[in-house]
């Protein structure tokens, strides 16, 4: 498989989206929101773009939970602004580093920021004295945690919402096309989808041993047999399940032991 | 002085997105009849040089005139958002070649910005950035060319 990145349907949502936010005049709202579930392919998206474009990046810790300054030092060093360590002064550090860059800032794990209304609050601030468009990226309960009744404030700052959702059928077509030079018909790309269940990860190991298969067979298409024999060496859920009954921890053993 | 008015009507550009010829002679603000032409001329000198687009019919929009990043600047940012990472990951972010990003870690270890942890090769050596709070956000310059090579030793 080649090394490089394919610019999938959700890749140039979230283009299009940070196109917009910067498009956009400073006197309207920009916080911009990216959810989706695990393996659509965010962190890729977002390492893709900050390497490729001139931007500010934060991942939210744990920790910012307990304390607001650690969360306003990290997005300082990420200015690469030192932190003087007296929050008030901090804060408006930051507002001025922002306003002099005027570059988007990316939040990732942005859930951890939207659970504490301070945090949130902080972020908006930033973006309402910097005015700089400020982008989160979370999971997929985060658009259910902005829609409190508290964070109406927010919420209705942000104007640009993209959803990553699972691998389409032209995705995957693109995807072996460009990666692996091999035509792949909508109907196998259609089965593919489902076997994968649109999951980057499980499509990447599903490609490489298609390879591999069309390969030892000269072929320059995939085709159902081989898609159904690299699908055999995916991790199916009936060994999830054996996995969780083999750590079955509750023996009757155990039970006498404790009494 | 003309700078000064330039950077003036810039701002005002920027903090209004959308505008025409006199939202920009209230936001600046003008009074006189010869600044507000003045104002015509100058968007026309930033509509040249792409800082400006026009709508419509006297209406313009501001847009940021982006410079594209170099390609060492893009390897060094694919290093600074890895932090651990092989010379795979950099060619897949960057989409440098792997002679390229070859040449360049290693002049970046040479200057300590990064270290070799373990494994060799293009998917095995694994490399980290060595202090990633101050690792400079400018990436830093390498010249790949002989004559600057020689003029060094």
């Amino acid at each position: 498989m080649k090394d490089k990145i394919i610019m999938t349907d959700n890749m140039g949502d979230f283009e299009g989206m940070v196109e917009n936010l910067t498009l956009k005049p400073e006197r309207q709202d920009r916080i911009g929101l990216v959810y989706g579930r695990w393996g659509s392919g965010k962190t890729t998206t977002m390492e893709w773009h900050y390497a490729n474009n001139s931007c500010f990046y934060v991942r939210a810790m744990a920790a910012w939970s307990r304390s607001v300054t650690m969360m306003v030092e990290d997005i300082l060093r990420s200015y690469r602004v030192e932190a003087r360590g007296r929050f008030k002064q901090d804060i408006r550090e930051l507002v001025r580093a922002a306003k002099k860059q005027r570059l988007p800032l990316f939040i990732d794990e942005a859930d951890r920021v939207v659970r504490k209304s301070l945090l949130i609050e902080t972020v908006r601030d930033i973006h309402d004295l910097a005015k700089i468009p400020i982008i989160l990226i979370g999971q997929e309960n985060i658009i259910n945690l902005l829609q409190r009744r508290d964070l109406g404030q927010v919420f209705s700052r942000i104007t640009e919402i993209v959803e990553f959702r699972e691998l389409s059928a032209q995705d995957i077509q693109r995807i072996a096309k460009e990666l692996c030079d091999l035509e792949c018909d909508l109907k196998v790309a259609s089965f593919i989808k489902t076997i994968t269940l649109g999951d980057f990860r499980l499509a990447n190991a599903l490609f490489t041993r298609a390879e591999n298969l069309c390969g030892l067979n000269k072929l320059s298409e995939i085709t159902i047999t081989i898609a159904k024999e690299a699908a055999s060496a995916l991790p199916g859920p009936n060994e999830d399940r054996k996995g969780i009954e083999r750590k079955d921890f509750v023996t009757n053993e155990n039970l006498s032991a404790t009494g | 002085m003309r700078n000064g008015f330039t950077e003036k009507l810039r701002q005002s550009a920027i903090e209004l997105g959308e505008f025409s010829v006199n939202d920009l002679a209230h936001k600046i603000p003008v009074y006189t009849y010869k600044d507000k032409h003045k104002i015509i001329r100058v968007l026309g000198v930033l509509k040249r040089q792409g800082e400006i687009a026009s709508i419509r019919m006297g209406h313009y929009r501001y847009q940021e005139k982006k410079k594209p990043l170099s390609q060492q600047a893009k390897i060094w940012r694919a290093i600074r958002i890895k932090e651990y990472f092989t010379r795979r990951d950099i060619v897949k972010l960057s989409g440098a070649s792997d002679v390229y990003v070859r040449r360049y870690l290693n002049f970046l270890k040479g200057e300590g910005f990064i270290e070799h942890i373990s494994g060799w090769g293009y998917k095995d050596a694994l490399y980290r950035l060595t202090d990633p709070a101050t690792a400079p956000l400018e990436k830093p310059l390498f010249n790949s060319n002989r004559k600057a090579k020689q003029e060094r030793r």
